[in-house]
């Protein structure tokens, strides 16, 4: 029997379980030197109020398009290549749409859109490369469109991501209602090499995210997610992110499922990818890890314009999802999680 | 060589958070369905006891009751903290510009099983003032936010005991305590290096010790934990006494969300388990000492 006042036996209580020391991964130390986490809304933003019983995410596989890579540089004209620099280090392969195919793109943009649309989502998430571009910018059309139906329908729309030869970043667009029309962007950090892609990224690492519907959602584009330090900025402040939403282009797409199931456990909550439909891969269209744990979305009616996409639906019903999430944060059996990101988010005795 | 502390950072307001829990536990143990009984019996008398429970917030905190309102967008809800059922009663908070404002909640939280049962209150300054007093009130504020909290507290109490008399008839309450959380914000300019806040805190020895060198630190925590003697002798004098720290995220006004970390010291005082903790806050709302205030009462919460 434990001597002494309540007061004092909970206190050497709370000491023995503060004073847990375990064993961490010595890369997670200096994660905030190299990439941070920026919210994109403002703490008092009115959208912030929406707290729906369940919210429903919409998540959009676009079909492919022919392309070709189109070899860029980033050497600013008119200076020429600096002696004795590797010109590979200089050289960006970005993708180009012909203008036919391009047209053809932003109507099955404009179908797989409605059709989100009639699933009444909270969210509506695009694959990577899923936002129609024309000479190798992202269209204003395409653009006009999200940002009007985010307006119309009170939703918001992640519409994928598009290189940009003016940037040469591969950059994600997110619109909600009340963000500006021009929507927020975010950005590739790491080229998915294995697949020619070389584009730039900003010098400053950031990974976006937004709060909307209750729930709050980084965002990432496809091969970020196995980047350690992204992954391990977002654990560090997991205490303020319930989600990951991850638009992807890859026929390696199964290969990440892992990565998912561990970054789902670490939040704790959940990982969304949603890639490019990709008939010619085994790829799924979308893999969903909630606390660990792959889950099957449900898929709803393919899209009618040829070729199609396909959306498929997901729902977070936010009581049981804060309890799960609650439950998970104050375990005291996480020491994998742990070992992987470091003790983020749990306080330390000083005695 | 140890870290020199030249204290360059300069407190432009103060944001003191007190949260103050009656414990119990129940014998024989709560069972879900006995918490499910005392949720539903506090649900049934809601529409009653709510015509007095601003009147008797107010005469809790010594202000007119014309100067608070009950937020009319707040219900009585059920949620659940791990296993643990809470139910959240609606926010009382002072209308805009009345004196001596207050932001109150309760909260009870049924401890099933072995776990104690909380009844908490806790207040703030309301969300309108900028959520922050000038450095020079802290120890009027939080003295006044501390009687409120006491007083308060054990209204909430009496009355959930009596809501709740028939659903618990055959529950008695054991290990009486009171824990009581305390956490000031200071409200500092953004810091674009994060280990100049580190360093006010914490020393740079492996052990990341608190910075106890540091004199504005030491006697800013003796003012608000009440300690008479150098606090540097905390451990000699109070050995069931620690030191703790607890990292949070928060947003700052440029939209970075960044992990920071705030200094509690924890301390049984007779039948009252202290929690008093420094928050350095460079987000323009306050939000971090509210957060941080949560963090650290959920975390003790669920382990006693």
């Amino acid at each position: 029997m434990a001597k002494g006042t309540t007061a004092e036996i909970a206190a050497r209580h709370l000491l023995s379980e503060a004073a847990i020391r375990p064993k961490v991964n010595p890369f997670s130390w200096m994660v905030e030197d190299i990439c941070g986490v920026t919210m994109v809304d403002l703490p008092d933003d009115p959208m912030r109020k929406l707290r729906p019983a369940i919210v429903r995410i919409a998540l959009v596989s676009m079909p492919s398009f022919p392309y070709q890579i189109a070899p860029l540089s980033s050497l600013v004209p008119p200076h020429k290549p600096p002696a004795g620099v590797d010109p590979q280090t200089y050289a960006r392969a970005l993708v180009r749409i012909k203008r036919d195919d391009a047209r053809a793109m932003l109507r099955a943009f404009s179908d797989a859109l409605d059709v989100a649309l009639s699933t009444k989502p909270h969210i509506i998430c695009f694959n990577e490369l899923g936002l129609p571009t024309a000479q190798m910018v992202p269209m204003k059309e395409a653009k006009d469109l999200a940002w009007q139906k985010s307006k119309e329908h009170e939703v918001m729309i992640i519409a994928g991501s598009a290189h940009d030869k003016r940037t040469l970043y591969n950059t994600g667009y997110i619109f909600r209602p009340g963000g500006p029309r021009e929507g927020q962007t975010f950005h590739k950090m790491v080229s998915a090499r294995s697949v020619g892609e070389l584009v730039s990224a900003p010098a400053s690492r950031r990974v976006v995210a937004v709060s909307y519907a209750g729930l709050r959602i980084a965002v990432m584009i496809c091969l970020d997610i196995a980047d350690y330090a992204s992954i391990a900025s977002v654990v560090k402040v997991a205490d303020g992110l319930d989600m990951l939403l991850v638009p992807c282009y890859t026929p390696k797409f199964d290969d990440m499922v892992s990565i998912a199931k561990v970054t789902s456990s670490a939040l704790p909550g959940i990982v969304a990818m949603v890639n490019a439909n990709l008939p010619s891969a085994s790829a799924k269209p979308c893999q969903v890890a909630r606390f660990g744990t792959l889950e099957s979305p449900k898929k709803t009616p393919k899209t009618k314009t040829k070729p199609q996409a396909i959306i498929s639906t997901l729902e977070i019903t936010m009581k049981q999802f804060q309890k799960t999430r609650l439950e998970m944060k104050t375990s005291t059996t996480r020491t994998e999680i742990e070992a992987l990101f470091g003790r983020r988010d749990m306080p330390m005795a000083m005695k | 060589m140890p870290r020199l502390v030249s204290d360059p950072l300069m407190i432009r307001g103060v944001v003191p958070v007190v949260r103050w829990a009656s414990l119990f536990r129940h014998e024989p143990p709560l069972s879900a369905k006995d918490a499910d009984e005392a949720r539903a019996a506090i649900f049934a008398a809601w529409p009653d006891w709510k015509q007095s429970y601003k009147t008797n917030v107010a005469r809790m905190a010594h202000v007119e009751p014309s100067s608070v309102e009950v937020d009319s967008k707040e219900v009585v809800r059920l949620r659940y903290d791990g296993k643990t059922p809470m139910i959240d009663f609606p926010r009382v908070e002072s209308l805009p510009d009345a004196a001596g404002a207050i932001d109150l909640r309760f909260c009870a939280a049924l401890g099933i099983d072995n776990y104690s049962s909380k009844l908490w209150t806790r207040i703030g300054p309301p969300y309108w003032r900028g959520n922050r007093d000038a450095p020079a009130t802290l120890t009027t504020v939080l003295s006044r936010y501390r009687r409120i909290a006491e007083r308060s507290s054990r209204w909430f109490y009496d009355e959930f005991m009596r809501l709740t008399g028939d659903a618990l008839a055959g529950h008695k309450r054991k290990d009486r305590g009171v824990l009581e959380v305390i956490t000031i914000g200071l409200k500092i300019d953004r810091q674009d290096d994060p280990t100049v806040l580190d360093a006010w805190l914490f020393d740079d020895s492996d052990k990341r010790q608190p910075n106890l060198r540091n004199e504005n630190l030491r006697r800013l925590m003796m003012r608000i934990s009440g300690i008479q003697y150098d606090i540097r002798e905390l451990a000699s004098r109070e050995p069931d006494a620690f030191w703790m720290s607890m990292p949070t995220a928060v947003q700052l006004d440029n939209g970075d969300l960044v992990s920071r970390t705030a200094l509690y010291v924890v301390r049984p005082l007779g039948e009252v388990l202290q929690v008093v903790g420094v928050a350095l806050d460079e987000s323009e709302s306050g939000a971090f000492a509210s957060e941080v205030a949560l963090k650290v009462s959920r975390w003790i919460a669920n382990r006693i």
